[in-house]
C-alpha cells in the first residue's frame, strides 16, 4: 500500500500524464520555495472550492455551471491573495500572475467538473485532497530540479559552491519544458512497465 | 429515479448564479472592509522599507512625506523625489524611475544619490525580465558595481559598449536598461538641482 | 509595429509566460482543432478587453474596488463567451460550425485572463490595450499553428514507445523556446 502510493504520484499524476494545470508548473518553478508555495495555494482553492460547489451541485445547469465554478475560485483566489499581501510583499511580487491564474486552472476546473459537482461529499474530500497532495508533489520537484542544476540550491540551502558553473538554460523557459517533459517521460514508461 | 435526479429547471438555475455572484461580491466587499487598513499599512510599510534601504546617509525625517515629482530631461516622464533630512538639511535623495527598454518591457527601480550625484545603492521595485536570465540584474553582485559611482566621472555603460559596468552574462539588454533608468534619474536630479 | 514584433517573437506570451498552455494536448492534434481554438480565442481576447479596461478605468479604479478584480475579470469573460457564440451562431454559421466547441474552453483559458491582467499596466488607453491584446493573441496563434505543423509531420515517423503526447509536445515547445531566444539580441534595436 505504501509503496503503491510513491510509485502513484508520479505514474498517476495529472500533471504529468495529460499536462493539466501546467501554467504554474512552469512559470513559478524557478525556486523550490516559491513553487512549494504555490502548490499549498491552489491546493487551499482547490479544497475550499470544491466543498462550496459540492453543497450547491443540485443548482446546476449544464449552461451556468461554468460561470459557478469560476466565481468560486475567483472568490478563494481573491481572499487567498489577500492574505498573502498581508504576509509578505516580496512573495506577492515573486509569484505576480501566476497568483491570480489560479482561477484557471485546468487541474481545479477538472476536478470541480468530474467529481464536487456529481459525487457525495466524501468522496470529493478524499479526491480533492488526493489531487491537491499530487498537485503540490509535482510542482515542488519540478521546482527542486529547476532549482538544483540552474541555481546550485535546494530550497535556497546551497549545494554546489558558486565557483561551479551552472546550467543556466535550467532556469530559463525552455529548461522548464525540458524538465518538465523528462518527469512526463518518466511517468509514461512507468505505466508502460506495469503493462 | 430519473425524475428524482433531475435538477430544476433552467431559469431557477440562472437565479441560483446571480444570487451567488452577488453573495461572493459581498463577502469580498466585507473582506476588503475589515483589511483595508492593515493592507495600506503594510503597503506603506514596504514602500519605506524600500526607499530608505538605498539612502546612503543618516536622516530623521519621514522621506515619504517630502515627496515632490520632477521631470525627467526630456519633459516626458515624472519621477518622483524622495529627500533625506538631517536636523532639516538635505543630506541625500531617493528617486523613483520607471523604464520601457528592459528586455520584457517596463521596469522600476529607485536610486539613492548623495547630494553631488554619487550613487549609494539601486534597488529594483518591478521588472520583467525573463526569469532565471535577465532577472539576474537584482543580484549583489551586479548591483554592488554601482555604489559610490558618479555618473559623470566614469564611463556609465556596460563593458560591451566600452564602459566600465560589466554587465550580467547573457543580459546584456537588461543591464543596459538599469543603467539606463539610473542615468535617467541623475540627469533629473541634475536637472532639478540646477533648477532650484 | 514595435508592440507587434515584441509580442510575436521575443516576449511570446506562450513560451516566455506559459500562458494558454492549457488545451495544448488536445488543440494541436489535428489542423481543425488549432483553427477552432485560434478563431475563438482572438474573437473572446479582442471584445473582453474592451469590457475589461471599461470595467477597470470606470468602474474599478474610481470607487477603489480592486479586492473585485478577478471576479469581475473573469466574469466578464465568461459573459463575453457567450456573446461571442450568440453572434457568431445568427451571423456567420457556417464558422459557428466550426469553433462552438472550442469557445467554452478558451473562455476558461488562462490566456484571456492572464493577458487581461499584465496588460493593464503596460498600456496607455483602451485602443492600446486591445491592441497589446490582440498581439498576444497573434503569438498564442503562431505557436499553436507551429505545433500543430511539427506534430502532423511527426505522426508519420517512428517514435521511441515510451514517449507519450506529453512529453512530446513539451519536448517541441522546449525546443521551439530555446529557437526563439535567438530574438533575443533584437530588442534592443526595436
Amino acid at each position: 500500500m505504501r509503496k503503491s502510493f510513491f510509485t502513484d504520484i508520479i505514474k498517476e499524476n495529472p500533471v504529468f500524464l495529460y499536462l493539466l494545470g501546467i501554467v504554474p508548473v512552469l512559470g513559478t518553478t524557478i525556486f523550490a520555495s516559491n513553487a512549494l508555495i504555490m502548490g499549498g495555494l491552489t491546493f487551499f482553492v482547490l479544497f475550499f472550492s470544491n466543498i462550496l460547489v459540492n453543497f450547491v451541485k443540485e443548482h446546476l445547469k449544464p449552461q451556468t455551471e461554468l460561470f459557478v465554478y469560476i466565481m468560486t475560485t475567483a472568490l478563494f483566489t481573491t481572499i487567498a491573495e489577500v492574505f498573502i499581501r498581508l504576509w509578505s510583499m516580496e512573495i506577492h511580487l515573486s509569484l505576480g500572475i501566476y497568483m491570480p491564474l489560479i482561477i484557471v486552472n485546468c487541474l481545479i476546473l477538472s476536478e470541480l467538473y468530474a467529481t464536487a459537482s456529481k459525487e457525495g461529499m466524501k468522496k470529493t474530500l478524499i479526491s480533492s485532497l488526493k489531487i491537491g497532495v499530487y498537485f503540490i508533489f509535482a510542482i515542488t520537484i519540478v521546482g527542486v530540479f529547476r532549482e538544483f542544476f540552474g541555481n546550485g540550491s535546494v530550497f535556497n540551502y546551497i549545494i554546489i559552491p558558486d565557483s561551479v558553473p551552472k546550467m543556466l538554460i535550467s532556469q530559463t523557459p525552455a529548461g522548464g519544458f525540458f524538465v518538465l517533459a523528462f518527469f512526463c517521460l518518466m511517468a509514461n514508461s512507468m505505466r508502460r512497465e506495469k503493462k | 429515479m430519473k425524475n428524482k435526479q433531475e435538477s430544476p429547471d433552467f431559469t431557477s438555475s440562472i437565479y441560483f448564479t446571480i444570487a451567488l455572484f452577488i453573495i461572493f461580491i459581498g463577502v469580498l466587499l466585507s473582506l476588503r472592509y475589515l483589511l483595508d487598513e492593515n493592507l495600506k499599512d503594510k503597503e506603506y510599510n514596504n514602500e519605506y522599507d524600500i526607499i530608505t534601504s538605498v539612502i546612503g546617509t543618516e536622516f530623521d525625517n519621514n522621506p515619504l512625506e517630502e515627496k515632490t515629482i520632477i521631470s525627467s530631461v526630456d519633459g516626458k516622464d515624472k519621477l518622483e523625489l524622495y529627500p533625506a533630512r538631517q536636523n532639516g538639511l538635505v543630506t541625500s535623495v531617493v528617486i523613483k524611475v520607471g523604464n520601457e527598454r528592459g528586455y520584457g518591457g517596463y521596469m522600476e527601480l529607485v536610486v539613492g544619490f548623495f547630494m553631488d550625484g554619487t550613487i549609494s545603492r539601486y534597488r529594483i521595485i518591478t521588472h520583467n525580465e525573463t526569469l532565471g536570465l535577465g532577472s539576474r540584474i537584482t543580484s549583489k553582485d551586479f548591483s554592488e558595481q554601482f555604489e559610490w559611482v558618479n555618473p559623470e566621472r566614469q564611463v556609465f555603460k556596460v563593458a560591451k559598449d566600452g564602459g566600465d559596468i560589466d554587465a550580467v552574462a547573457s543580459a546584456t539588454v537588461s543591464s543596459r536598461a538599469v543603467i539606463d533608468s539610473i542615468r535617467k534619474a541623475y540627469d533629473a536630479y541634475k536637472k532639478f538641482i540646477v533648477g532650484e | 509595429m514595435k508592440i507587434l514584433l515584441s509580442a510575436v517573437f521575443i516576449n511570446n506570451i506562450v513560451l516566455i509566460s506559459f500562458l494558454g498552455l492549457e488545451g495544448i494536448l488536445a488543440n494541436t492534434n489535428k489542423s481543425r482543432n488549432a483553427f477552432g481554438a485560434i478563431v475563438s480565442a482572438m474573437l473572446i481576447i479582442l471584445l473582453s478587453s474592451i469590457v475589461n479596461y471599461l470595467t477597470y478605468e470606470k468602474l474599478l479604479l474610481p470607487y477603489n474596488l480592486e479586492i473585485l478584480t478577478l471576479i469581475l475579470f473573469s466574469f466578464n469573460i465568461l459573459v463575453v463567451s457567450l456573446v461571442v457564440s450568440w453572434l457568431l451562431k445568427n451571423t456567420v454559421s457556417f464558422l459557428y460550425k466550426e469553433v462552438k466547441e472550442f469557445i467554452p474552453a478558451a473562455s476558461v483559458s488562462s490566456l484571456m485572463l492572464g493577458t487581461a491582467l499584465l496588460n493593464l499596466k503596460k498600456s496607455v488607453d483602451i485602443y492600446n490595450y486591445m491592441y497589446i491584446n490582440f498581439c498576444n493573441a497573434l503569438g498564442f496563434a503562431l505557436i499553436i499553428v507551429l505545433l500543430t505543423s511539427i506534430r502532423s509531420r511527426l505522426t508519420t515517423g517512428k517514435l521511441p514507445k515510451n514517449i507519450g503526447e506529453a512529453t512530446l509536445v513539451l519536448l517541441i515547445l522546449g525546443l521551439i523556446s530555446m529557437a526563439f531566444m535567438g530574438f533575443m539580441g533584437a530588442a534592443a534595436y526595436l
